[in-house]
């Protein structure tokens, strides 16, 4: 019984120590590791990954998931810095990618579930759709020269840079939305049986576009948190930002299956993989085999549940075999 | 009504695609002439070899109910691999067999790690997408590689050369590959194991069918039909870019599912797949023709591959509503 209870513990906060064991090697063997620039740092890019991740978080629950999340970022954030070209007031750029943001997702929503496609493919189509489109709108980089918009990235607040309280502000919302509100249930109905919640008279399709409008909205939020970070915008900004959002995700231990997830430690994880991210290059490991790594890291993500699996059948092969061995033991002494 | 609607996708299954492919033909005819003259089409099914031949594999991972996204990184990785070899002067034909054993390697990794990590077969791919990118970036160091004239004449012959002096190259590749991909779907005992475990799995481990070796064998297909669409590549450009296959993927699986391969799997359609490719390499040419740039082109396939998944997607709705 007690070992059962270790091992829940360990699905929901196993990320939470591995972030701590990772931060104390860091800062035992790394100088760069002793500043709070650096910490800094990890927190910003950490707040970016998190609330594209909170949306994704609602994806993977029902069972599915984004694929074109870097591509709508790219996208965003192109629109963004045409607006403010043409002169367009930053708050209605801001209000202008927000609304962008609720269109795709919506769209992708859509064609999953009144079009009846699966959503890898949907997403892989759009995924390529909204990159092209990027391009299109303009093929090279535009930097950004509003200052109040730039001082998003750089300013802090109580020792924390801002981009972060965003984050958590957008994680408590959603953690809200995920716990207490009709949508947040519905999810978790659908990423356990969409037969079930169906007969249960739940609207999945519906459901399943709020969901990816979710995404949608929290990718948009995200775009301009990158767009401040990045201080400039190009077509292929956040190429492969998909895989980096779905590991932070699965390392956070929502099953890809769905059904179950917490949006807390989708927000460790995001923090984990920043600080790894961070780290590396200080190793002397060049960003190509850092891609390489990663996609390590992905497929240990996805495998955990399959390792734990197969560790607790192993595990309770060993039990049931020494309590027939006792038990053997026990009729062998009566008799 | 019922009877209609199964006929109707009955024959929409044998010639839906080619019924496509001549409307898209005589709308690019009425915009601009040039567009459909022979030359053209034969330069667009030239050009269709490259996608077809992975495509031709993908249909297999799609009809064994599976997916393979790294394709486009498989592809990557051997042009390098080409390139850098062939730029030293190796003999091409040991260098083209070597990258047809490294895209076996891929295949083998993307088997073993869905089969023996029981993880999905898009997601485990979309991960070995990143790690192959990744090897074949750390390979070239990110530089694209060029073959020297007088070392390349021999790949570049497998795609501008032309068999009998009228037929190029590329279409006879291609169509002995698909040839061979149709014995293989329709006579062996492997292709019939994939379709079996295609339509249920666990069916198919029931009846005794090694579903982990078909499955690990399904990833060697696509993995060596990636590796010789890489080699038609580097015939066609003479160039091995680390990034070429980035977002490529897309036009094999737009062909596979504009030929009417359902995703639900257990079912394949290798001549559609044909039709399919040349029908992504036709669009793509004709708008290329028509001055659309590149991003704009990778928009339309884009469209092209919502619009066949949007076509699936009705065609299960009303058999679902007629049965």
């Amino acid at each position: 019984m007690k070992k059962k209870r270790f091992n829940i513990d360990f699905r929901e906060l196993g990320i939470l120590y591995a972030l701590i064991i990772l931060l104390v090697v860091l800062y035992a063997t790394n100088n760069t590791f002793r500043s709070m620039m650096i910490y800094r740092n990890i927190l910003r890019t950490a707040a970016i990954y998190a609330t594209c991740g909170i949306g994704m978080t609602f994806a993977i629950i029902s069972g599915d998931f984004d694929l074109s999340v870097g591509s709508q970022m790219a996208l965003g954030s192109v629109v963004f810095t045409t607006l403010l070209t043409w002169g367009v007031p930053m708050i209605v750029a801001i209000l202008g990618v927000l609304v962008l943001g609720m269109i795709m997702g919506t769209f992708n929503g859509i064609l999953i579930a009144k079009m009846r496609i699966p959503a890898f493919i949907a997403t892989l189509g759009m995924l390529m759709a909204y990159r092209a489109l990027a391009q299109m709108i303009n093929g090279s980089p535009v930097t950004v020269t509003n200052k109040t918009f730039l001082s998003l990235s750089t300013s802090k607040f109580l020792e924390v840079p801002i981009l972060f309280w965003i984050m958590v502000v957008m994680a408590i919302l959603g953690t809200v939305v995920l716990r207490k509100t009709k949508i947040g249930r519905n999810t978790l109905a659908i990423g356990n049986s969409k037969e079930a919640a169906r007969i249960a008279g739940i609207n999945v399709g519906n459901t399943q576009i709020a969901i990816y409008f979710i995404v949608g909205l929290l990718t948009a939020v995200a775009t301009l948190l990158g767009t401040a970070r990045n201080g400039a915008s190009n077509y292929n900004n956040f190429s492969g930002y998909e895989f980096t959002v779905i590991s932070a995700v699965v390392l956070g231990g929502t099953a890809l299956a769905g059904g179950k997830g917490s949006i807390f430690t989708t927000v460790v994880a995001s923090i984990f993989l920043s600080t790894l991210n961070s780290a590396l290059p200080t190793y002397g490991v060049n960003a190509y085999v850092q891609k390489v790594i990663e996609g390590c890291v992905l497929i240990f993500a996805f495998s955990i549940n399959t390792i734990r699996s197969t560790l607790s059948d192993i595990m309770l092969k060993r039990r049931s075999n020494r309590e027939l061995r006792e038990r053997l033991k026990g009729t062998s002494m009566q008799a | 009504m019922g009877i209609n609607v199964k006929k109707f996708w009955h024959i929409w299954d044998k010639i839906g695609v080619l019924f496509i492919l001549v409307v898209v033909a005589i709308v690019f005819g009425i915009i601009d002439s040039r567009i459909i003259e022979v030359p053209q089409l034969l330069d667009a099914i030239s050009r269709a070899s490259i996608t077809g031949v992975a495509a031709a594999g993908m249909t297999f991972a799609i009809c064994a109910g599976g997916f393979d996204l790294s394709v486009g990184s498989i592809l990557s990785l051997i042009a390098c691999i080409l390139a850098m070899n062939m730029a030293e002067g190796m003999n091409p034909w040991l260098v083209m067999f070597i990258g047809i054993v490294v895209g076996c390697i891929c295949g083998i990794i993307n088997g073993l790690i869905i089969t023996k990590l029981k993880i999905q077969t898009f997601v485990a791919t979309l991960a070995t997408q990143m790690a192959f990118a990744g090897v074949a970036l750390v390979y070239t160091k990110a530089v694209a590689k060029n073959i020297p004239l007088k070392y390349g004449a021999t790949i570049r012959y497998l795609y501008s050369g032309k068999l009998l002096g009228i037929i190029p190259m590329p279409a006879v590749i291609l169509v002995v590959i698909f040839a061979i991909s149709y014995w293989v779907y329709k006579q062996t005992p492997f292709g019939v194991k994939v379709r079996a475990i295609g339509s249920n799995e666990t069916a198919a481990r029931a009846t005794g069918i090694k579903v982990d070796r078909i499955t690990i064998l399904v990833f060697i297909v696509t993995g060596v039909t990636a590796a010789l669409s890489a080699i038609l590549q580097v015939a066609k450009l003479s160039v091995g870019d680390p990034n070429v296959g980035t977002g490529w993927e897309i036009n094999p699986i737009t062909a596979v599912i504009l030929g009417g391969t359902p995703l639900s799997g257990g079912k394949g359609n290798i001549w559609g797949t044909l039709i399919g490719a040349i029908l992504v390499e036709f669009v793509k040419m004709g708008l290329n023709i028509l001055g659309v740039g590149e991003a704009g082109q990778k928009l339309a396939i884009a469209i092209v591959l919502i619009f066949a998944l949007t076509i699936s997607g009705i065609k299960l709705i009303t058999q679902r509503e007629a049965s």
